[in-house]
């Protein structure tokens, strides 16, 4: 029967309960007038109790310690790693303000006669801001080669 | 958050009166005397003048903080910490206080043995010892856990035990 | 639930929290993880390197997913990135072990004599062999259906595969560890 054929092979994934609730009617129904299919179910039942009431295996106590401590360092590291990443961009932001807003306060102290509006003095404007990015260019190269030297030595170390 | 209170207390007691006399100072150095000789800035409204006399000072009360944080954590971290100090005060635009940052050795931590602080980077303890990492079975020199080979010598190394480091 | 506060605990650095969770999902963990490499050495060592990624990524973890389906998706990506680097070829095969043995030879012989009061547990331990014997991706669906009862979407985030493929892994498994089990043991049941 072409009936029985199909129910066949939904028995396995019914002692799963892993079947949809339209074939799971389709199954009941069936089963009423086959015995042999209940039969079969049965037999997968059995099968599944059977995986379901396999002894759990346990971790040793001292590896359930153990991760636990790994996991402790873990955060500490991680929490490390997320204030660095804080305090280097709120360092580079105030890099910024520094610079951005230096002008305005060597402009003051110098009584304001050097306007930074003033057209007269536009070169002193200008050499400010090469001298700037001179020093941004300087410094970056420094950070870069540094860092990467020190990288190196550590991993030597 | 916790953690930045506790990295202020590194700032020396110096900094800070140093750093707030400065700021109050040149703050009312401006507001008194050089706005009201400034062209442009005399015409503000006193409040924004107020403003921008002790809103851009706060940048150099920063700077003298960022000195003395620098002065603190690198001693503690055994640095050279009179170089590094320097260093970010005189690298205009913040870009020494940049390079430390970047550049500053991790904290000493205390050894397992004997409970000294030592500094980081070693393999051994200068006081006990002790090994503070694993080591390669055939030179001695440290090596990463997860390594298969030793990076000084090339031997193998045996497959990483499940220990704490 | 309890749960969520603790994950949410962890999130903000609790620790805890994190013992809570340990004492909550040991057993089921290690469990699982034995299930995938088999060896209890690399399930020891993967169990620590689990937690470890939880302390690393529970930051990152979205609090609407379900955090049973995390806590396993991360340990078997863990467990599935070891067996490639140590024993890619069991990612495939489903007999470990020597080319030319077969499950037969492997299997404790039913004619090896054996007292009735260990007879159960016995039989027990022959499912469980079975059950090491089938292909990884098999035995996964095996264990997570019937020994951590995970219904089957829960399964198929775990695994990252669509539900069709669960069911098709599952009922596969159920009929090749019967056929493994009638072929050994013919005529008796496992119960």
């Amino acid at each position: 029967m072409n009936d029985h054929e199909k129910i066949r092979e939904l028995l396995a994934l019914a002692a799963a309960g892993a079947l949809e609730p339209a074939e799971e009617e389709q199954v009941t129904k069936h089963m009423r007038s086959c015995e042999a299919c209940a039969a079969e179910l049965e037999e997968w039942r059995l099968l599944a109790g059977g995986l379901r009431r396999l002894p759990t295996p346990q971790p040793r106590a001292i590896i359930v310690e153990r991760a636990r401590a790994r996991a402790e360092i873990g955060f500490a590291e991680e929490a490390e790693r997320r204030w660095h990443r804080i305090v280097m961009i709120s360092v580079v932001l105030f890099a910024w303000a520094l610079t951005l807003l230096s002008w305005p306060l060597v402009r003051l102290i110098s009584g304001g006669l050097l306007g930074m509006l003033d057209p007269r003095l536009n070169h002193a404007w200008l050499g400010f801001a090469v001298f700037t990015s001179v020093v941004w260019l300087a410094g970056g190269t420094a950070a870069v080669a540094l860092s990467l030297q020190k990288r190196r030595e550590r991993r030597l170390a | 958050m916790s953690g930045f209170r506790n990295e202020l207390r590194v700032i020396p007691r110096t900094a800070w009166i140093v750093g707030w006399s400065i700021y109050l100072g040149l703050g009312t150095l401006m507001f008194t005397v050089l706005v009201p000789r400034d062209r442009e800035l005399r015409t503000w409204n006193p409040g924004l003048q107020f403003l921008f006399c002790y809103g851009i000072t706060l940048l150099v009360l920063a700077s003298v903080l960022f000195a003395g944080y620098i002065y603190g954590d690198a001693k503690r971290r055994g640095m050279r910490y009179v170089m590094w100090t320097l260093l970010a005060i005189f690298i205009p635009d913040g870009i020494g206080i940049i390079l430390y940052f970047l550049l500053r050795t991790p904290m000493p931590k205390s050894c397992p043995g004997c409970a000294q602080l030592v500094a980081s980077g070693f393999t051994f303890c200068p006081h006990c010892g002790t090994a503070l990492q694993a080591t390669c079975p055939n030179c001695g020199r440290g090596v990463e856990r997860g390594w298969s080979n030793c990076p000084h010598c090339g031997t193998q190394l045996p497959a990483p035990s499940p220990k704490v480091a | 639930m309890g749960l969520d506060s603790d994950v949410s605990q962890l999130r903000r650095g609790d620790l805890d929290a994190l013992s809570a969770l340990l004492g909550r999902y040991q057993n089921r963990l290690y469990r699982y993880l034995l299930r995938l490499v088999r060896e209890p050495a690399e399930a020891e060592d993967l169990f620590q390197l689990t937690w470890l990624r939880v302390a690393e990524k529970i930051r990152k973890y979205d609090p609407s997913r379900n955090f049973d389906a995390w806590l396993f998706t991360l340990a078997r990506n863990l467990a599935i990135d070891h067996l490639r680097r140590i024993r890619p070829e069991s990612l495939d095969e489903p007999i470990p072990g020597a080319p030319g043995e077969s499950a037969a030879t492997r299997l404790p012989s039913a004619e090896r004599p054996a007292l009735e009061g260990i007879l159960d547990r016995e039989r027990t331990s022959r499912l469980a062999t079975a059950l090491d014997l089938l292909p990884v991706v098999q035995r996964e669906v095996m264990t997570l259906r019937f020994e951590e009862e995970m219904k089957l979407e829960e399964i198929a985030d775990v695994t990252d595969v669509p539900l069709s493929t669960v069911k098709t892994r599952l009922r596969r498994g159920l009929e090749k560890l019967r056929q493994t089990l009638e072929t050994n043991y013919p005529g008796e049941n496992w119960q």
